[in-house]
């Protein structure tokens, strides 16, 4: 049986029925059309799905939406104010960290959660930090990089 | 030469879309009917389907087509050998053939309606290994393999789908003169491509009854050619429609869960997306080969190389989706060295495993891990450094290979000098179980047909076109795919090269197949190579018509003008010309028609029937060395540093270049220390992406890159292939490291801790 919430996505808030097991991430990209955050793998082991649940990344395909009500949600999409990127998009530009970019979005995400922790990170807690990540094209390197360049121009 | 735009590290094309989540990959689209599609696949290893009853599964509210084999015209398809049907009609030959596929409103609808399809099977004995599969009486898994279909010219045995081999002088004379003949076993798993986005199709009918398919494909005309030819619907109805790909690496380049996607299409009249979970990723889709080799080496007392003879055996599974490839494993065996004596054969044995297919260099890695693990055993023996014994070894410009063929502008030795000055300068105190390996590599890739039995010659040509703006900006016309590494950008970066204009003012239409010229894929490493030899022709030819325009427009003859700082004006009086966009603008009025630069491009280098006329002018090599620290209570290796130097020719977008190295080293250390995909009799027992371990960022290290840019005669602007063999090193360099810091040898692909902790075990058993 569907349930009524109120999810509260990069600012505004979305009024929708969802079946109490439809993860976060099919409502985010069925329901509101923001497809954004990748479905690489269903189950939490690749990261493509992150996105920010009250600051902290989570895999969106393991949060169910009628958990997270009242929370507030951030997207990929959320990132880009007033047209202008955040400096982890211009980073991961500038470092040449993107190739097939599925992962990309979910990388920017679980990156800004470690930022807005811990401004300036080592390279080692960069690594921690995206190990639930999974890129296959780019063997992380300019993804540390970008990364760590963005953490110093904040 | 000074160029404005090539070798310059612009930003990626499409990047913008791909940091903001506005890329739309296949499963990105909106469709407001959408249907979710499911298949069944086969739970047998090899079994005949005596009925199908799919009628419950019809009846379910809420699925919309329910498709079998009654639904195909019972046609064979392939890559290279048609040896698989879209839907199995007689027997199924592993462990997830697709029987039967379903289309729902949702994915809960379909997973239901597929459980209630039932198939009733007859068991049949299985071969489940390449030994077992040529010994007679074994189950034959194609009996009708002689009348098959196929691309290439096959001699096709019993399980044995294609055989191949390189000889020259006498092996059996030369062991007597060796000083020293070492011959080992080695092995390796299959693994899988591992890209991030799964397999997803989504298709659409229209009311004519016209087909468009957006897929998670980098070949989208040999997409179009076998939906066409398996489902028999003319290439006409047919339309590849441009989507972004979210890697590649192999095994995007074949129609694989496509054509089932198009018949739920057709038969619900409604879009229609498939999308494979990992579990059937890693089970029924194309993967890399396990191998087996055998090799005997034999060298004189001062370390050269006199003699090799070795054998090696892919395991194709049920279906071959790669062939045509067994001259190239055979070249790559031998490697960048000069050896007089040489007797390498490879083959290629179907059984009832999972499918094999393309990944990464194929089928390269596999003999690369033996014979460079071979090579650094033998140098050990002789106390020889590995890289003085290499050197000594490596061909030299102006040599004849194997093949028959001049090897010119060979980058080995660089590469291996580099390795060893960056080593130098490395040097520290010995720490216990740490140690460097190296090993190098040679690569086919873009030789055309490595075995000299490929049918159809548009695999080796390519055509791009240019079209002018009536503002001299630009816009590229190509069939090529962007599936990561880059080759939009790069093409884009040539284009305003030729035509003097920025990068900046070069947009780029791809991929689809109603707008661009037929191309074979993106792949082989021949993709800059043998496309970005189009694409310069076709922006030459764009700048020879914007040159005539102009000089009708000047009255002078075209030959007087230069393009140059955004103008056509008079080599010799700068102040008489006109800008490039008048001169576009003004060809258009005289033509009646914008500029159109047509290119035309074709790969030369070829590797059987080949003769000394016949050079190998691009030839892929590369040297990487990894320092290792191995646990000898765990025996977990663990990277400390990596090194890998390649010779590329010509770095058009360096920046690109460098992140081809940096993902193909760590996709090599997955291969080498934990990726394998397990199976008993059959079934796959590691389908999740926890249980199969594609390296993450802990597991990796900072990558230091050095090119190497001798340039090559055919290649654009001197280029050589990459991005493949990138990945080819990193498993027998490790292997290496790992036999330096602790004294075992490890032959058996990948290096878990489990194999280096029990071999350490057995060689303190047999000391003690």
């Amino acid at each position: 049986m569907k349930q009524l919430i109120t999810l509260m996505v990069n600012g505004n808030p979305y009024q929708l029925a969802v079946e109490p097991y439809q993860p976060l991430v099919d409502v985010l990209r069925d329901d509101l059309k923001l497809t954004g955050a990748k479905k690489g793998c269903g189950h939490g082991h690749c990261g493509t799905c992150t996105v920010l649940l009250d600051g902290k990344a989570v895999n969106s395909c393991l949060t169910l939406a009628v958990d997270v009500e009242g929370c507030n949600i951030t997207t990929i999409e959320g990132l880009v104010t007033d047209g202008q990127m955040n400096s982890l998009q211009k980073a991961f530009i500038k470092e040449g960290a993107v190739q097939c970019g599925f992962c990309t979005p979910g990388l920017i995400m679980m990156a800004k959660s470690l930022l807005d922790e811990n401004p300036t990170p080592t390279e080692q807690e960069v690594r921690e930090a995206i190990v639930g990540n999974i890129c296959r094209c780019t063997g992380y390197a300019k993804v540390v990089k970008a990364i760590l360049s963005a953490s110093e121009g904040r | 030469m000074e160029y404005r735009v090539i070798g310059q590290s612009v930003p990626k094309k499409e990047v913008g879309e791909k940091v903001t989540g506005r890329q739309q990959y296949s499963g990105d689209l909106i469709f407001p009917d959408l249907l979710i599609g499911k298949i069944l696949h086969s739970p047998h290893p090899h079994a005949r389907i005596l009925n199908i009853d799919a009628s419950r599964a019809a009846a379910l509210p809420g699925v919309k087509a329910v498709v079998t084999h009654q639904d195909t015209p019972h046609l064979l398809t392939g890559r290279w050998v048609h040896d698989r049907p879209v839907l199995a009609w007689d027997r199924v030959k592993f462990i997830g053939d697709p029987v039967a596929a379903v289309a729902a409103v949702d994915e809960e609808t379909a997973i239901e309606a597929v459980d209630l399809i039932k198939v009733e099977y007859e068991e049949l004995p299985a071969v489940f290994s390449p030994k077992e599969a040529v010994l007679p009486g074994a189950p034959i898994v194609h009996p009708d393999l002689a009348n098959y279909k196929c691309d290439t010219v096959l001699k096709p045995q019993g399980n044995v789908v294609e055989q191949g081999g390189m000889t020259r002088g006498d092996v059996q004379a030369a062991w007597a003169k060796c000083y020293l003949v070492h011959e080992a076993d080695y092995s390796t798993p299959v693994a899988y491509q591992g890209f991030t986005q799964p397999h997803e199709t989504t298709a659409t009918v229209d009311t004519a009854g016209r087909i468009t398919v957006w897929a998670a494909n980098k070949a989208p005309f040999i997409l179009r050619q076998m939906v066409a030819q398996c489902l028999a619907i003319p290439i006409s109805r047919i339309h590849i429609a441009a989507v972004a790909v979210g890697g590649d690496f192999g095994g995007k380049g074949t129609a694989q869960t496509e054509p089932i996607c198009v018949l739920l299409a057709l038969k619900s009249r409604r879009p229609v997306r498939l999308t494979l979970n990992r579990e059937e990723e890693l089970t029924a889709t194309f993967l890399k080969e396990a191998t087996t080799t055998h090799i005997k080496l034999g060298v004189s007392r001062d370390g050269a190389i006199l003699a090799v003879q070795g054998h090696i055996t892919y395991d194709t599974g049920a279906y071959c989706d790669i062939a045509a490839r067994m001259g190239g494993s055979c070249f790559d065996l031998h490697g960048p060295y000069r050896i007089p004596n040489v007797d390498l054969t490879a083959s290629r044995v179907y059984t009832n495993n999972s499918p094999r297919g393309h990944m990464r260099a194929p089928p390269t890695p596999q003999p690369v891990f033996a014979m460079e693990s071979h090579l650094d055993m033998v140098a050990s023996k002789l106390g020889m450094d590995p890289i003085e014994f290499r050197l000594k070894n490596a061909v030299e410009e102006g040599d004849i290979l194997p093949t028959g063929q001049k090897i010119m502008n060979p980058g080995i030795k660089e590469t291996l000098c580099r390795t060893q000055e960056f080593l130098r300068s490395e040097k520290s105190e010995p720490r216990p179980n740490v140690a460097w390996g190296v090993a190098s590599f040679q690569y086919h890739g873009t030789t055309i047909d490595p075995s000299g039995i490929i049918k159809d010659k548009r695999m080796i040509q390519s055509s791009a076109w240019v079209k002018f703006n009536e503002d001299g900006s630009a816009v590229l016309i190509s069939g090529v795919t962007e599936q990561g590494c880059g080759p939009l950008t790069i093409f884009s970066q040539i284009v305003a090269e030729v035509l003097g204009i920025s990068y900046d003012q070069v947009s780029v239409v791809s991929t689809d197949t109603d707008a661009t010229p037929f191309e074979f894929g993106t792949g082989s490493s021949h993709t800059t190579f043998r496309v970005g030899f189009s694409v310069k022709a076709a922006a030459e030819d764009a700048r020879e018509q914007l040159l005539e325009a102009a000089a009708n427009k000047l009255g002078v003859e075209p030959a007087s003008l230069v393009v140059r700082g955004g103008r056509v004006h008079l080599a010799r009086d700068t102040s008489k010309g006109l800008t490039i966009a008048e001169a576009a603008a003004e060809a258009t009025v005289q033509r009646g028609s914008p500029i159109l630069g047509v290119g035309v491009g074709q790969r030369k280098a070829k590797l059987i029937g080949a003769s000394k006329e016949d050079l190998l002018d691009a030839p892929q090599h590369g040297t990487h060395a990894v320092q290792v620290e191995v646990d000898p209570q765990t025996g977990q290796v663990r990277l400390l540093k990596y090194f890998a130097c390649h010779d590329v020719g010509f770095a058009l977008n360096p920046q690109t270049v460098e992140g081809q190295i940096e993902g193909g080293v760590g996709f090599g250390v997955g291969y080498a220390l934990s990726e394998a995909v397990i199976s008993h009799n059959g079934k796959t027992l590691n389908s999740s992406l926890t249980d199969y371990r594609i390296p993450t960022s802990l597991d990796l290290v900072d990558i230091k890159t050095e090119l190497v840019e001798i340039p090559s005669i055919s290649g654009p602007f001197g280029i050589k292939g990459l991005g493949e063999a990138t990945n080819v090193p990193s498993a027998p360099a490790i292997a290496n490291a790992v036999y330096r810091a602790v004294g075992v040898r490890i032959t058996d692909l990948p290096l878990t801790p489990e194999k280096v902790y029990l071999a350490l075990k057995a060689m303190g058993e047999s000391k003690a």
